[in-house]
Parts: C-alpha cells; structure tokens; sequence
C-alpha cells in the first residue's frame, strides 16, 4: 500500500517537472533543434547521398547557393547541404560518446572517491587535481597529437578531459548525503554499501550530473569540432563541420558560404542542448522554481 | 597544494611526450641504418629506467632545455619567448572586453529581473557558450575586413599583430613583448592605435563567450547579494539606491566572477590556437597550429606544459584576490 502512494507521488512529481519543462518555451526549441539532428544524424545517409564526400567534381567548385545547390558547393565541388547533412552523424555521435562515456567514469570514480574517504579520497582527488590543471582543449590537443590523429583519438582524448568534472560533483554529492539520517540507517540495518550507495545515494545525487551532462553535450561538440578545424579529426574525406569549416577558411573572402554553413550547424546543435540543459537546471532546482 | 600538482603535471606531460610519443622518432627514418638505432637510443637516454628519463625530462624543463621547433624554425624557449607575450596581450585585451561588458550587462539584468532585458541577456549568454570560436572568428574577420571594404565604410586589418609598414617607419623597442603596451611607454600612439586594431578583432572572438558567462555570473550573485539583510538594512538607512548597489552590493557580489575569471584562463589558452590562427595572430596559438600541419610535438607540448603552468598560477593569483575581497577568508 506504501510503494503505491510512494509511486504516485513520484509520478506527479515528475508530471509537475514535465509541465514546468514544456511551459519552458526556451526548451522546446532546444529539444526541436536537438531532435533535427538526431534524425539527420540517424537517418542523413538515407536523406542524402551517402557517398556525397568522395564525388569530387571540379567544375562545379566554389558555386555560391543557388536552388540547385541550395547551401553551394565547396572547393571540391560537392554539394554543401548533402555534406552538412552526413556531417551531423559524426559530430552528434562524437559529443554523445564522450559525454556519456565521461559521465559514467566520473560517477563511478565519484562515487567511491566520496563514499570510501579516507586515503583512497585523497589519492584520486590529488589525481583529478592534476588533471585540471590542464586548459581543456589544448590537453585534448597534446593527447591527439601523441596519440595519433584519428576519430578514436579524438574521442579518447575528449573522454580523458571531460570526466573530471563529474568526478568532483558526484563526490561532493556522495560527500553530503553520506552524513544524512537515511544512509546511516540503512548502514545500520546491514545493508551492503554499494547497494546503498546506488539504491539511494545515487538518485539523489543525479541531478545536477544531468544537468551538467546536457550542457557539455554542447561544450563537447564545440571542442570536437574545433579540434578538427585544425587539423586533429577525421580523415578529409569524412564529411565533418569542423573540416568543412577549416576548408571554407581558405576561400573565405570569395566563397564565405563554405564556412558558414557548417559553422551555423555546429552553432545550432550546440544551442539546442545547451537550451535544454538551461532549462533543466531551472526545473530540477527547486529554488529557482519561481 | 602547488607542488605536488606541478610534479604531477609534468608528469603527465613526460607520460605523452616521452613514452606515447617515440621521441626517437624525431631521428630515426627507415633510411637509418640499423646498428645507428641502439646507439641513438643510448645517447638520448632512452635505454634508461623510465624514471631516470623523467629525472632527466624535469632537468631540461627548468633548464629550458625544451627541444627544437620546427614550426617556430628555432629552439622551443626561444618560440616562447618570441610568441608568448602576444597571446598573454591577446588574453588580457580578451578578458578586459569581457568584464567591461559583461559586468553591466549583468547588473542590468539583475536589477531588470525577469524583464526583457534580462530574457535577452540570458538568450544572448546562450548563443555565447554556443558559439564555436573558430566559426565566429572567421564571420568577424568577412565583416569587418571584407564586407565594409566592399561597401567603402572601412576596414579592420585582417591578419597580423601590427602593420610592417607602419613598424618601418615608427619602430618600437620590446620591452614587455607586449605591443600596445610598449608602444605606449614609448610615447609611440600611432603603433599603439595600429596594434589595438588588430587585436580587437581576435580579442572580441575570444570575448565573446566569456561574456555571457560573466553576464549570468553577475546577474545571479548580484541577485543573491541584493536579498540579504544588510543590503535591506542600508537602503532602509536611506541610503541612494546608486550607492547601496555600487558600493555594497557589487563588491561583494563581485567575488564568484573574480573567481571565474580565473578559470576563463583555461578556456581562452585553447581559444587562442583558433583564433590566431585565424587571424595569423603570431602567438603561441598561431605557431601550435602550425605545429600541427609540421607534425611537431616539442612545439605542442610546450604549450600544453607551459598553459598549464599559467593556469595554475593565475588560479593562485585568484585566490589571493578572493581573500583580499572577502577578508573572511583565512589561509
């Protein structure tokens, strides 16, 4: 009878949450943008050509748009607006990736930082320390270059720079809800700790995790593509924003299309989840629910 | 606290440098013949114990002894010498712009809350940390330089730190490295004015996404700060609203952007390679793109090692700042 009630509340709570999300005009652009992408991103090679970045035809490069090639065509000749298409899979997927992959190693590495202490604590603290005491980007820029240029890199790299942030908010979470009532008497009821930690510490825990997650989805992708705007991505026949915008950069004073497509597409993408993740934060700190 | 942080990273720069990166790579070709390879490899101290290369690695870092540059065509101290200071100008005129406008702007919404002012100063930090650097780069450099040439309004220089023709004929003695700087203690206002406007370009790029986090920064500490009891107290004293807000309630509501101007640091350091290089801005920036396309690792790694070490720094310098603006705080 007790788990119904205690059902139905979570239920309206996250109805209530739901409705203040969707009253948010703000996030339902951001998610409408967000939900663009991930169709272009999932379904781009059955929209467009597939094989739009290896047809190089010369005659046709440099065209400004017109409403045979709505958005032109780049140095190569190839058409602008199928090349962005294609690009979103590698762009969406990369931020994805790296966020999800960093959030799970930062919780994982949070949560027993936080709840084991002690000398264990101290260690990989000093350890995320030293981490951050790295500029971001230009870490993520010497691990590419040591490691070799390519996608996978890319993707480590960003991973290895980004899980410290979720590290230091879960164990700072952990830190503050290991000393509440409910954790010291489910520890005194026997109840083995990583079962507490992830029954009940960890859903206390999440949200501003989530929050966080959202926002860098959009952080992430920035970097991936600045990243390879100089160099440190994909090979040139991918199709990829940041490519696309380094190669625009050549022509820039006569075909400045070629940069600002792709540029607006990364601007965008981005947009979308930080506007969700603005929103987010508004609805799931309940200080701010005014 | 900064010690051991230091060590670390080096460490983990001697991880990448020295044992991710073949640093015999740099001598050995498929050329070089065999019995060359194990002698190479003894007289760069690679046959060593891995922490006997890093004892090594820290003597040449303090040495600064830090390799050649291919990309810079001189050794790496040397490049930073010579390109360092225009990224720290770079990042200062940055982080000026930023605060001289994202502070108002952040006291204007916070006193404007939940008005249009405020809707639009939280859109427009949206779009900022949105915004790719390297995209907004290359649409201010079409603007400015291009675009109002075409229409015959004028035209902001589009790469370069200052005008060789202009130097020729003022030149100005280095003494900080840092240009407009130099020129001003020079008495010399014309390379002064000609260095500003080709800095302003690449510094408003770098600017424009720290605004609006200063902006949101201010507004909410300033709306934090404009609720408490001593803040009611004074304007209860009669005081004007003028005072009560700039001499009470900004101080203190100043204390989480001082602290985020510090970790903006991080964020302009990476900024920097793109925006110099779109700019062919001649900083560190500009050369590790370079070092890139060179495929040049000792450049790269000077600068991952050497942004570290400034980031570090400047964070100590905010702390010292941060209890110089709340004497609360005790080390």
């Amino acid at each position: 009878m007790k788990k119904v009630n205690e059902w139905e509340l979570k239920k309206k709570e996250v109805g209530y949450a739901l409705w203040l999300f969707s009253r948010n005009k703000l996030v339902v652009f951001g998610s409408l943008i967000v939900v663009f992408y991930t169709i272009l991103a999932i379904f781009g090679p059955f929209i467009v050509n597939p094989k739009i970045s290896e047809q190089v035809d010369l005659s046709n490069a440099l065209k400004p748009p017109t409403l045979q090639h709505i958005f032109g065509t780049d140095d190569l000749g190839r058409d602008l607006l199928q090349l962005i298409v294609l690009g979103a899979r590698f762009d969406m997927s990369i931020s994805l990736m790296v966020v999800l992959t960093a959030t799970l190693i930062g919780v994982t590495i949070g949560s027993i930082s936080g709840y084991a202490g002690g000398k264990v604590d101290e260690i990989i603290m000093r350890f995320t320390d030293i981490l951050l005491a790295f500029p971001g980007l230009v870490f993520a820029m010497g691990i590419t270059m040591a490691l070799g240029r390519s996608a996978v890199n890319l993707f480590l790299a960003l991973t290895l720079v980004w899980w410290t942030g979720y590290a230091r908010i879960m164990r700072g979470q952990v830190l503050s809800e290991k000393e509440k009532l409910y954790v010291q008497a489910a520890k005194s009821l026997g109840i083995p700790d990583f079962l507490i930690l992830f029954k009940h510490v960890f859903p206390n825990a999440i949200y501003p995790i989530l929050v966080l997650a959202t926002m860098d989805i959009g952080g992430v992708m920035l970097s991936a593509a600045g990243l390879s705007f100089i160099g440190l991505g994909p090979s040139p026949f991918e199709p990829e924003w940041g490519q696309l915008i380094n190669r625009g950069a050549s022509y820039l004073f006569i075909a400045p299309w070629i940069m600002f497509f792709p540029g607006l597409a990364v601007l965008t993408a981005s947009l979308g989840f930080n506007l969700i993740g603005d929103g987010l934060r508004d609805v799931l700190d309940p200080r701010l629910r005014r | 606290m900064l010690v051991p942080v230091v060590l670390g990273v080096t460490i983990m720069t001697f991880y990448l440098s020295r044992v991710v990166l073949d640093p015999l790579a740099a001598y050995v070709t498929e050329k070089t013949p065999a019995y060359l390879i194990p002698v190479i490899r003894h007289q760069l101290g690679l046959d060593q114990p891995f922490y006997v290369q890093y004892l090594y690695y820290l003597r040449d870092l303090i040495t600064l002894n830090w390799g050649w540059s291919r990309a810079g065509h001189m050794s790496v101290a040397d490049a930073i010498a010579t390109f360092f200071p225009a990224t720290v100008e770079l990042t200062t005129v940055s982080i000026i712009i930023t605060l001289l406008v994202g502070i108002p702007l952040g006291i204007i919404s916070a006193l404007r809350n939940n008005k249009i002012e405020d809707h639009a100063s939280r859109v427009f930090s949206l779009i900022g940390i949105s915004m790719p650097v390297f995209w907004l780069g290359l649409s201010l450099q079409y603007l400015f330089t291009y675009w109002t040439r075409v229409q015959g309004w004028f035209a902001l220089p589009s790469t370069g730190r200052y005008d060789p023709i202009l130097f020729a004929s003022h030149p100005v003695q280095r003494i900080t490295g840092l240009l407009i700087l130099d020129s001003l203690i020079q008495g010399n206002f014309v390379m002064a004015v000609d260095a500003f406007l080709h800095i302003i370009l690449p510094a408003i790029t770098l600017a424009f996404l720290n605004i609006g986090v200063v902006t949101r920064l201010t507004r909410s500490s300033m709306l934090e700060v404009l609720r408490q009891d001593y803040i009611t107290f004074a304007k209860s004293y009669g005081l004007p609203q003028r005072i009560v807000i700039y001499k009470y309630a900004l101080r203190n509501a100043m204390i989480p952007v001082v602290t985020s101007t510090g970790l903006m640091i991080g964020g302009l350091l990476g900024g920097a390679i793109m925006t110099e290089s779109i700019f062919a801005f001649p900083g560190m920036g500009w050369l590790s793109y370079r070092a890139i396309i060179f495929n040049d690792s000792n450049t790269i790694m000077a600068y991952v090692v050497l942004s570290a070490f400034v980031f570090v720094l400047v964070n100590l310098l905010v702390d010292l700042i941060y209890a110089w603006l709340d004497p609360r705080i005790k080390y």
